[in-house]
């Protein structure tokens, strides 16, 4: 399984690149929505995992753009709280939506889940 | 005598605006405790790693405790600003150190403006002045005036704000803004800015090129001294 990371903390999305890997999963990271579509046009990933607020080009809107690159990717959502307002806002477009601080054992389910449906 | 319509607008926006800085600040926490999460993840991971005899660089174990004494600091100083900021509520009015006072609402608006793609710059010609005023107000209104600056910020993204004393009270300059134009127009979540310049006798304009909002917010002790001079 390829998963592509995004998320505006750095520090969060190198260590979770690094758990995964460790974990047999081949992860790619980017700090923003540019950088992110920039992978996506040169590699291909079964699932990204999006942070909803992001500078500039939020989870939502990445998503949107990244279908256009890779129309077989799945997603899955990150948000910090899980509030109505960001459930609103990711429930319509994810597959999956995930609150942080992240479980890793539950995102790794969560993207097999994904990535079988 | 204000009327009740008015009170109410006040304690509504007030409220909003509690609501909207406690929000942002608890999305801050909370991004803290997921990379404090995710380091000691990692450092689990390697310690079972060297356990099951794989060779690990120890410098990355102290690399990594590093990072989460770092993240450690910065909630530590997010929850100092969000604790100054409930506290500011305690007294109705009194004499405020405006820099201060900047420093903490431009601390509190960060993560907005990095969320704008803009930076918030305070000054280094800002002049130390004091004000007797209310503080929480005061907070508010410069709050409001962020969302406004945010929402016009000029291509080098940034804002600088600064702030000098008048005859009247203090000036807090937004510079850095394009297409500025009066009245100025606030978000409609924030309907109950007018009333809440009347009450501390304060009001917003913009310099005739559009490139700065400027908050006049008078003194209340020269106010009531001049009222009974």
């Amino acid at each position: 399984m390829r998963v592509l990371l995004v998320d505006d903390e750095e520090e969060l999305v190198t260590a979770l690149a690094e758990r995964l890997s460790f974990r047999g999963i081949d992860a790619d990271w980017s700090t923003s929505g540019n950088e992110a579509l920039n992978l996506a046009r040169t590699h291909t990933y079964d699932v990204a995992v999006l942070d909803v607020k992001m500078p500039n080009i939020s989870g939502i809107e990445l998503k949107k753009m990244l279908e256009k690159t890779g129309p077989d990717m799945k997603y899955i959502f990150l948000t910090g709280h899980g509030s109505e307002e960001d459930f609103r806002a990711g429930s319509a477009e994810a597959s999956q939506y995930l609150v942080k601080p992240l479980d890793i054992e539950l995102l790794i389910e969560t993207m097999r889940q994904v990535v079988q449906k | 005598m204000k009327a009740d319509a008015d009170w109410q607008a006040i304690a509504r926006e007030e409220l909003r605006f509690f609501g909207n800085v406690s929000a942002a600040i608890s999305h801050e926490i909370n991004n803290r405790i997921a990379v404090i999460n995710e380091k000691a993840g990692l450092l689990t991971d390697l310690s079972v790693m060297m356990a099951q005899g794989r060779e690990i660089d120890v410098t990355r174990f102290e690399v990594q405790s590093r990072k989460i004494v770092e993240q450690v600091q910065l909630a530590k100083q997010t929850v100092r600003n969000l604790n100054r900021f409930a506290h500011s509520v305690d007294v109705m009015r009194t004499r405020i150190e405006a820099a201060e006072v900047l420093e903490l609402v431009v601390a509190l608006y960060a993560r907005k403006a990095a969320a704008a793609e803009a930076v918030l710059s305070i000054s280094e010609s800002c002049e130390p002045v004091t004000i007797t005023s209310s503080p929480f107000f005061l907070e508010t209104l410069i709050g409001r005036a962020i969302d406004v600056a945010l929402s016009r910020v000029d291509d080098a993204r940034t804002v600088i704000i600064g702030v000098e004393a008048t005859r009247e009270g203090i000036t807090v300059q937004f510079r850095g803004l394009t297409g500025l134009t009066e009245p100025i127009e606030f978000p409609e979540e924030s309907q109950g800015v007018p009333a809440l310049l009347e009450c501390l006798g304060a009001r917003y304009r913009s310099e005739p090129d559009g490139t700065a909002l400027l908050l006049e917010i008078p003194d209340h002790e020269r106010m009531s001294h001049g009222r009974t001079a």
